[in-house]
């Protein structure tokens, strides 16, 4: 998965030496940059149909690029994708080529601007949601904010509210980063709790066994539970069980170690 | 707007009162400065300004105040770097930028930035619980905001208790400003103020 994601980011756009370069196709910077001033005149001036048609004209490279060097890389990514009565859409072929900081931006912009845009996440392969969270949390050091930051693109996940797509994308991802997005949520799941049903009752943490394979796992419906960890917890279940009885049975392991230390 | 805001460097104060900007005016003034330099130094500045948002990011996107942290304390990092690097001397700093190893110059910065404020933490903890300290009570804030320093983040806490970011160069001339003006009090007859301090509440 690594040499993948390796590839996919090879993929994206980069700067080297005054060219832009996005997989095998490259480009004077300047002349880059000449086309983004003329598409950005194009937008100040309300002549959307005519950025959209000179922004479709090019390869989904030189369309990222343009994307990428905007001050508002949302409106020109929405005319990518935007049919002939002006309906905006992201295209998934140019999604994948922008350079992981600038998805980042796109899909968690200023929390006074709202909620995540999971139509960005829609359109993005699996492999470069991959490099993405990769790279988010790459430069990171602090576990408390790997955790932090692994369990707010948990959030960005269940708020697409697909737990198909949710499965492709978080099945390509390091399973570490789903153990680090739990670290802080264990409680959440009271693993030392009794489990009960059809007059049986089994100690909670045993439903995450290896052997359980995360097949039968318990619903939460604790009333106190913060509503939002629960609704990120259930598209787990109902996503990716297996790698989520994993992820909390690695993560409690870790927070036991952390705690004896 | 969404996607990445970088801060406008325009506003780091590369003028005048840092030395760093007073090295840049006189390398310009005498031609000494190759062309490109504040352009590079500007690019350099953001980048780390960049690296330090993306390893401190609390989510997804990078933070704007973490750009802005990020970008101030690059900028003075260099300028001690240059300051120290140059021992306060305009015309080899002028000639240590010319030589173009900003790198350096912030390593240097960020050493000598962690010398001071770990200075100033050890310092200002022993002088909390020291009788001469009485004679200037005017230093009390500084004193609680030194005795919480983090000097690997730069960081403190206000009296509501609020993180707050220290300059490592202007808290540091307070700091000696400070520890100069204690000199007075420490060299005091022991004899003759006994009695004042016991009148001190």
């Amino acid at each position: 998965m690594v040499q993948e994601n390796r590839a996919v980011q090879e993929e994206a756009l980069q700067i080297r030496e005054g060219q832009v370069v996005v997989g095998s196709w490259s480009k004077e910077l300047m002349q880059v940059v000449a086309q983004s001033a003329r598409l950005r005149a194009m937008l100040r001036e309300d002549r959307v149909e005519e950025a959209r048609a000179f922004l479709q004209g090019h390869r989904a490279e030189e369309q990222a690029a343009l994307v990428a060097f905007d001050a508002d890389p949302e409106q020109v990514l929405a005319l990518t994708g935007m049919d002939a009565r002006g309906k905006p859409a992201y295209q998934p072929a140019v999604v994948d080529l922008l350079p992981a900081e600038i998805l980042a931006g796109l899909i968690a912009p200023p929390r006074e601007e709202g909620g995540f845009n999971v139509e960005i996440l829609r359109a993005l392969s699996p492999e470069v949601f991959a490099r993405t969270v990769d790279e988010t949390l790459e430069p990171i050091y602090q576990q408390t904010l790997r955790t932090q930051v692994s369990w707010e693109w948990l959030e960005a996940v269940a708020a697409l509210g697909d737990a198909g797509k949710a499965a492709a994308l978080l099945r390509q991802v390091d399973p570490e980063m789903l153990e680090d997005a739990l670290l802080d949520r264990l409680e959440t799941l009271d693993l030392n709790g009794i489990f009960g049903a059809n007059g049986v009752s089994v100690p909670m943490f045993t439903l995450y066994s290896e052997s359980g394979g995360g097949l039968a796992l318990p619903l939460i419906d604790d009333p106190d539970a913060d509503p939002e960890i629960l609704a990120v917890l259930h598209l787990l279940y109902e996503s990716v069980p297996d790698l989520l009885a994993a992820a909390v049975r690695k993560a409690w392991e870790r927070a036991e170690e952390g705690g004896e230390r | 707007m969404s996607g990445l805001v970088l801060p406008d460097l325009n506003q780091v104060p590369i003028a005048a009162d840092s030395f760093l900007g007073r090295a840049l005016i006189s390398g310009r003034q005498y031609g000494r400065l190759p062309e490109y330099l504040e352009d590079a130094l500007r690019a350099y500045l953001r980048a780390q300004s960049l690296a330090f948002a993306q390893r401190y990011r609390t989510g997804i996107a990078v933070a704007r105040d973490r750009l802005e942290r990020g970008l101030r304390q690059a900028f003075v990092c260099v300028d001690l770097g240059l300051e120290q690097g140059a021992a306060g001397d305009l015309n080899l700093a002028v000639e240590l930028l010319a030589g173009g190893d900003l790198e350096a110059l912030r390593r240097r910065g960020w050493e000598e930035a962690l010398v001071r404020l770990d200075r100033m933490r050890t310092q200002a903890r022993a002088w909390q619980g020291c009788r001469d300290i009485l004679f200037l009570r005017e230093y009390q804030g500084q004193l609680s905001r030194w005795s919480q320093l983090v000097p690997e983040t730069w960081t403190s806490r206000d009296p509501e208790g609020e993180e707050i970011l220290l300059d490592p160069r202007q808290e540091y001339r307070c700091f000696l400003e400070l520890e100069s003006r204690l000199v007075l009090p420490r060299s005091r007859p022991a004899g003759p103020l006994e009695a004042l301090f016991s009148e001190v509440p």
